[in-house]
């Protein structure tokens, strides 16, 4: 188990860099001025070599390449050519919003799928069907069309729930729950499906199983098969899913929090993008990496934890 | 137990708990403190930069600087100029130099003293840096007191004035400590306005909060304790947050005025920008639109009143001009130079030897979404002579800046705030002018400005000037005016002094305050 | 070719992936022909009819600018869909190809490709996304392209997971033997077994490029005003959405429908190419009862008895007419090949019948009818009072939980035990069966037990509840030669401890003739002899027996051939009228088939039944029964 951890990290270490490295040459090899696209159109010449001198942008692709991933190893993202900011600045305010709103979209996905999936395996057909089309209707809906209904419906007509904007929980925490309400449905939903889907499959493989079989006969009840033995046996490839998913999420909280106004690193990608602050791009690469490596590995250990067989591996 | 049953009972619970946990939350977020301590404003984007020398003009970009930054000179709402750090200004009888006299006993939000020092820093940095044309005829800066500034100047300019003013920019003196390391002005503020922005409760285009600055020179006129300026992109968010209290004012699109209205907001709008379309190749013999024929064709295919009704609903007027009624330079008779007829503008084309119509491509300055329905509104219109338009709109300002720098663009949107005649013709018409990217050069525009350059604004020769200069653009069509649009600000009746008039349509926040 | 037309077929089968194809075949084809279908140009501005709610005229309504939406739903779908094709198209090209080289060549290829394709799904995607926009100029073609290359890696896993099964298959290695070159194979016999999952996973990922383009739309980026686009026609009525509500609808919607058609026909591709494609049935659910036959209780002493068994499936019946009963302390054999009916017979009295099964007749457990009971009461005799073992002791004990957490459950549900008593409990089943170490079994998985071990170990469970019978499904079939000998010895040994009655199913006459004390014998679905174990060695009833016992290896004769029984069984729904066993019988007449034959006794025997007309010739008979 330690073994297959260290992989997995060293995995994550190649990751780390590869992404960066990619961002940064793509950015690299495309014609556009820098400095001049921030001072505007009718900024002089030596107002522009000024920036660009100041950006380090007249030094040769290799040698900025280098000094970025010597400071990387730093810690050291660099700094904003917009603001002047350092990079981990200006994404470590926005690093929470982001993932109060993932974060909430994984625990609402997780519960509510789940649980959909264990009521869709052991209900009838008919409550089967039902439960098909809310799923197929979860990941159909575009999450940006949901979300614009949503404002529409709660926060313009019913006037209950803020249309945008994001309160921090220490300025109020009913006040950070309203805020998150509707982005989180908006970016849930989706992957609601795909967890239900997934818990009913194996749960319902489970459930068929011999030793679920065995036990019922010998005379377990009906819940203890469901919650404790088919769910824990579920529980390996549900977990995968929801890995899967919450990396989805991702890409759907830039969308969710261009809608709903949220600063975090979502919105602050589209931003940095179209004003081609590339080291806040470069920052916001790695901040979404090891997002996303974490999560693996907290799949991995939780795996580990649940299924016995693999302990021995 | 059912298991079925169980989950049910359990999903239950859950929704009820959260359920009233938001509802707790919003009951509580619109009960929370909008307590008459704390202003909040809600604006479309963030500015440019924090830096006066680099932001832009026009509302809301003007906001942020506005509320940190005082101004040499302080326009009020019907556009007379009040002192502001400057208690007096005038030219000198050659109109070559310009001096100021600066207030008395001023200090920055960081405690140092307003000094002529000071001021002289300023506006050398601002003339190093900005890529505005305010200082542009300026080629002297010096102290020519303890608190005296002399400006010299190389040709008259009379619009020094404006270029001080809150809207101008360039009279936002910045502390000397603040130009120590100019990087930091992207993201503090260094100066002698009303409020200081809070560095740490700030979030970059999200949200700007001001604390009240203690050292400011006037404190009775500092009406809250806190100003927080969100950023809403979306129009029907910003009416939400408007309704729900959630923001005490805002500038709103004309088509929301009816449900703002409903809603018991106040509602103030004034003329504030021509919106428009702009040629670039006025220069280059071989574009048609080089053709004067031609650009009165394309003026007269446009269904102004049809466009600005649809567009700008009640807020927004059908021109051919550059500047409003009622600001010097504006002809009457200017209106009934280009009705809407399309088999005339045919005729006029055919003349002008393009009987099959021809094509060229556009660019929308990113911004107001109304630039980009307006672009293509107009575009449809000249669809119907034959001229075919290829559209391009980049979503942000960068891309827009490259665009032009292709140099495949004839044309490109505009959204001009109104300020004086005089702006209007050498930031477009001039060479150099701040819009003519392909350097045009049309002599007798270039005349017509250092004619106007020689009297003061207000003056009657200064006005008499200014019509002749808007004659001569909307007679050779040199751009297409299409409509006078409002700025419309809506606001909670917990507030007043949301002024603004056609003669200063910018909302200054720093007049804003409670209504008792 | 036949196959495929099998697929096509099958998929037609399935109502919603046909509406679902009908529907995006209508899609495309309005799309592609907008210019002729779409009632106006997408351009046309109309001041005087803006934001109008549907109208004859303008079936959609109008946009902002007085545009009719219908046209540029029309016009805005072909950007739309070109784009969805292009990225669909590189994905599957690239994934294709890529996944047969690693899953048909392994070895290194393939090591590199899997971790490259990691490598790609753990790169956020949306931010490469993002940055190809703003370097491009907005070039909707490279968006689509970066997005197929960042889907390669699913297809891509479906490609190698398919071709490494048929890596593996038998004609694919003859084809290699015969000389048949590597990529003339993957093209020519990996390829056609492997596009099913390919296909399903094409369909899947239509529908989420479009949900991811449609978003990247709504952001503006990839669009060109005035040109529409659906997400860009969902961000320009979200500016509307006061003055007009229902002008967020066509667009979202439009964009929701075409991703649920695509899912939809997904799904259905996924039943039709998937030969077992039944996802794992509901747990069981009791079918109706047929009430017509009156049912008769059985006497006293007998603990088990099952009367005029019927279970059928798709109204094809897969057994008939089983009687039998187990008196306390019994051990009754069930003996018959795969395919008998004797495991489904097991599964009606243990109450675990699949989902669908129609049950007629009696199952009587001291005194009560079990069919017809309440949940409760067959709730209340699992384990109780009837108990099973299974075949399989790896796969029948739960891999997640330790031996003491499975038999403490079930100690806990039988006698309440809890903590300390529970565990006691726990080590007393585990060396009740025999276990020398019962302390360090019970902190075991059953991965971490041998065969014998586990299968002791499963006996335990089923002892938890002290039940008066134990049915025991082959419980040595999966065990070591060496092992059956003693789980069969505990058996024993338990029967005569506990005084519980065994039923025993087997196909193995050593065990029966080991343990059982009565045998019932059962051929295609019917219980055929039905006597006492002496009996049924010594003088076979019926035909079937006589042949099961004389091609019994043991029974063989060195040197001669091994004897067998001709022919097949007929399997559920192709049972001939009449003895089932008939065409394979040496003894069959016309009689025998001509009407069906009942279970009746031979001789004088209470207890010995045969199902046979000419059970006088077959006693009587010397002559070898196979043929």
């Amino acid at each position: 188990m330690i073994k297959t951890l260290g992989l997995r990290l060293l995995a994550s270490l190649v990751l780390l860099i590869v992404v960066p490295t990619v961002t940064f040459w793509l950015q690299a090899i495309t014609p556009g001025n820098v400095a001049q696209q921030i001072l505007g159109i009718g900024a002089s010449k030596s107002a522009i070599n000024t920036l660009n001198h100041q950006l380090g942008l007249d030094q040769p692709v290799w040698q900025r390449y280098l000094t970025w991933l010597g400071g990387f190893f730093h810690g050291d993202l660099g700094k904003s050519y917009i603001t002047g900011d350092s990079v981990t600045g200006t994404l470590g305010g926005r690093l929470g919003v982001s993932l109060s709103l993932i974060i909430g979209a994984l625990i609402v996905f997780t519960i509510v799928g789940v649980g959909l999936g264990i009521l869709s395996s052991t209900g009838g057909r008919v409550f089967g069907r039902v439960i098909d089309i809310i799923s197929t209707a979860g990941i159909a809906i575009p999450n940006f069309w949901l979300g614009v209904l949503l404002i529409g419906v709660f926060a313009v007509q019913l006037n209950v729930l803020p249309a945008t904007g994001y309160v921090p929980p220490d300025q109020s925490a009913s006040g950070w729950i309203a805020s998150l309400v509707l982005p989180v449905i908006a970016l849930s939903f989706a992957g609601i499906t795909g967890v239900a889907k997934q818990t009913r499959d194996q749960m319902l493989v489970s459930l068929a199983s011999p030793y679920a079989r065995s036990l019922r006969a010998n005379g377990a009840s009906e819940s203890s098969l469901l919650f404790r033995h088919a769910l824990r046996n579920a529980s390996g490839p549900i977990i995968t899913v929801i890995g899967l998913i919450f990396v989805g999420a991702l890409s759907g909280s830039v969308v969710v929090e261009n809608i709903f106004v949220l600063p975090g690193l979502g919105s602050q990608a589209v931003q940095s993008t179209t004003q081609r602050d590339l080291p806040v791009i470069q920052g916001i690469a790695v901040y979404f990496t090891i997002i996303v490596v974490v999560v693996n590995v907290v799949i991995d250990i939780v795996n580990t934890i649940l299924n016995p067989k693999a302990r021995a591996s | 137990m059912n298991t079925k049953r169980y989950l049910i009972r359990i999903g239950a619970v859950i929704g009820v708990v959260a359920t009233s946990i938001a509802l707790a939350g919003c009951s509580s977020a619109s009960s929370s403190p909008k307590a008459p301590t704390t202003l909040t404003i809600a604006a479309p984007n963030g500015p440019n930069s924090l830096d006066p020398a680099l932001n832009g003009n026009g509302t809301p970009l003007i906001w942020y600087t506005q509320l940190a930054y005082e101004p040499l000179i302080k326009r009020a709402a019907d556009g007379s100029a009040m002192p502001g750090l400057a208690t007096s200004w005038k030219y000198s009888a050659d109109r070559l130099s310009f001096i100021i006299t600066l207030r008395k006993g001023v200090k920055f939000s960081d405690g140092t003293p307003l000094t002529a020092a000071s001021v002289v820093a300023w506006l050398q940095y601002y003339k190093a840096h900005t890529s505005f044309q305010w200082m542009q005829n300026v080629s002297g800066i010096a102290a020519s007191g303890a608190l005296q500034v002399t400006l010299t100047l190389s040709t008259p300019d009379p619009l020094l004035p404006i270029a001080i003013d809150q809207e101008g920019e360039a009279g936002d003196i910045v502390s000397p400590d603040g130009l120590k390391d100019p990087a930091v002005l992207g993201k503090e503020t260094h100066g002698a306005g009303p409020y200081v922005l809070d560095t740490s409760a700030t979030i970059a285009n999200s949200q700007y909060v001001y604390t009240a600055n203690p050292n400011y020179w006037d404190k009775k006129d500092v009406h809250y304790k806190k100003v927080i300026i969100k950023v809403i992109a979306d129009e029907n968010s910003t009416l939400a947050a408007l309704r729900s209290g959630q923001v005490d004012a805002a500038a709103i699109s004309p088509k929301n005025v009816a449900s703002a209205k409903s809603a018991g907001l106040q509602v103030t709008a004034a003329k504030a920008a021509m919106a428009g379309i702009y040629f670039f190749t006025l220069g280059d013999s071989s574009s048609p639109l080089a053709n004067l024929k031609v650009r009165q064709a394309l003026n007269m295919a446009v269904d102004r009143k049809g466009i600005t009704k649809t567009l700008y609903l009640n807020n927004g007027v059908p021109t051919t001009q550059y500047v409003p009624e009622g600001m010097p330079g504006y002809v009457a008779g200017l209106e009934k130079k280009y009705p809407f007829d399309t088999a005339k503008a045919k005729k006029l084309l055919a003349d002008a030897g393009y009987p099959n119509g021809f094509s060229f491509k556009m660019v929308v300055q990113p911004g107001a979404s109304s630039q980009n329905l307006l672009s293509q509104a107009v575009i449809q219109n000249w669809a119907q002579i034959g001229v075919t338009v290829q559209l391009t709109a980049p979503t942000a300002f960068p891309d827009y800046v490259t665009a032009l720098e292709t140099g495949q663009y004839a044309a490109t949107s505009l959204n001009f705030y109104y300020s004086a005649q005089l702006t209007d013709l050498q930031q477009l018409f001039t060479k150099p002018a701040l819009y003519n990217a392909f350097n045009f050069d049309l002599p007798e525009a270039n005349t017509l400005a250092t004619e106007q350059r020689k009297y003061d604004i207000t003056s009657a020769a200064g006005k008499k000037a200014a019509e002749t200069s808007e004659t001569y653009m909307v007679d050779n069509a040199l751009a297409v005016p299409i409509s006078s649009t409002d700025t419309v600000m809506a606001s909670s009746k917990k507030i007043t002094g949301v002024d603004f008039t056609s003669a200063f349509p910018i909302p200054d926040l720093t007049t804003f305050k409670p209504a008792n | 070719m036949i196959r495929r037309f099998r697929v096509l077929r099958q998929f037609l089968r399935r109502p919603l992936g046909v509406v679902s194809a009908v529907f995006l075949v209508i899609v495309i084809a309005a799309v592609a022909l907008a210019k002729v279908v779409a009632p106006y140009n997408p351009l046309a501005q109309d001041y005087s009819a803006v934001l109008i709610t549907p109208t004859g005229a303008h079936p959609l309504g109008t946009d902002q600018l007085g545009r009719d939406v219908l046209s540029r739903l029309l016009y805005g779908g072909q950007v739309t869909l070109v784009g969805i094709l292009e990225a669909v198209v590189v994905a599957l090209v690239v994934g294709i190809i890529l996944g047969l080289l690693a899953g048909y060549l392994g070895g290194v290829l393939d090591t590199v490709l899997s971790r490259l394709t990691e490598l790609v799904m753990a790169i956020p995607g949306i931010v490469l996304l993002l940055m190809t926009y703003a370097l491009t100029n907005n070039n909707a073609n490279a968006g689509m392209l970066v997005l197929g290359v960042l889907s390669v890696p699913t297809i891509f896993r479906v490609t190698r997971g398919a071709a490494t099964v048929v890596r593996g298959e038998i004609f694919i290695d003859a084809s290699r033997v015969v000389g048949v070159g590597k990529i003339a194979i993957m093209v020519r016999h990996v390829l056609p077994n492997v596009w099913g999952p390919i296909i399903v996973n094409a369909s899947v990922l239509a529908a989420v490029t479009l949900g991811i383009q449609s978003g990247l739309n709504y952001l503006s980026l990839g669009v060109n005003p005035p040109a529409p686009s659906w997400g860009g026609m969902v961000s320009e009525a979200q500016s509307s959405l006061l003055q007009q509500p229902w002008i967020i609808v066509p667009s979202g919607l439009t964009i929701a429908l075409v991703i649920v058609a695509f899912l939809l026909i997904a799904d259905a591709l996924r039943d039709a190419t998937d030969s077992r494609s039944d996802t794992p049935t509901a747990r069981p659910i009791r079918a109706a009862m047929d009430e017509s036959r009156p049912v008769a209780r059985p006497p006293k002493g007998v603990i088990l008895a099952v009367d005029g068994l019927r279970v059928a499936f798709n109204g094809v019946r897969v057994v008939q007419d089983v009687h039998f009963a187990v008196s306390a302390g019994e051990t009754v054999g069930i003996v018959g090949e795969s395919g008998s009916g004797k495991t489904v017979t097991a599964s009606a009295i243990l109450d675990s019948l699949d989902d669908g099964a129609e049950v007629t007749g009696a199952v009587w457990f001291e005194g009560v009818e079990l069919l017809r009971a309440p949940r409760s009461v067959r709730r209340a005799t699992r384990g109780s009072g009837i108990a099973y073992i299974s075949q399989d002791p790896m796969v029948a004990l739960d891999p997640s939980f330790t031996v003491a957490s499975q038999l403490g459950e079930l100690v806990t549900r039988h006698h309440g035990l809890r903590g300390a008593s529970r565990h006691k409990r726990v080590l007393e089943l585990l060396s009740q069966v025999g276990l020398p170490d019962p302390a360090g079994t019970a902190r075991r998985y059953a991965h971490q037990l041998s065969g014998g071990m586990a299968q002791r170990v499963s006996i335990a469970c089923a002892l938890a509840g002290n039940p008066r019978v134990l049915i025991a499904d082959e419980p040595t079939t999966a065990l070591d030669v060496t092992i059956q000998g003693e789980v069969l010895d505990l058996l024993r040994r338990l029967r005569d401890e506990t005084g519980m009655a065994i039923v025993i199913i087997t196909h193995d006459l050593g065990v029966i003739a080991d343990l059982a004390d009565r045998v019932v014998v059962m051929y295609a679905g019917e219980v055929v002899e039905q006597a006492d174990a002496e009996s049924l060695f010594a003088l076979p009833a019926h035909p079937y027996t006589r042949a099961l016992l004389a091609a019994n290896p043991i029974a063989s004769k060195r040197g001669k051939p091994l004897l067998a029984i001709a022919g097949t069984v007929p399997r559920p729904g192709t049972w001939p009228t009449g003895c089932h066993f008939a065409d394979r019988c040496s003894f069959a007449v016309e009689a025998c088939s001509s009407s069906a034959i009942p279970l009746a006794a031979v001789g004088k025997s209470a207890v010995h039944q045969s199902r046979c007309i000419r059970v006088d010739d077959v006693l009587s008979s010397k002559k070898k029964a196979v043929v």
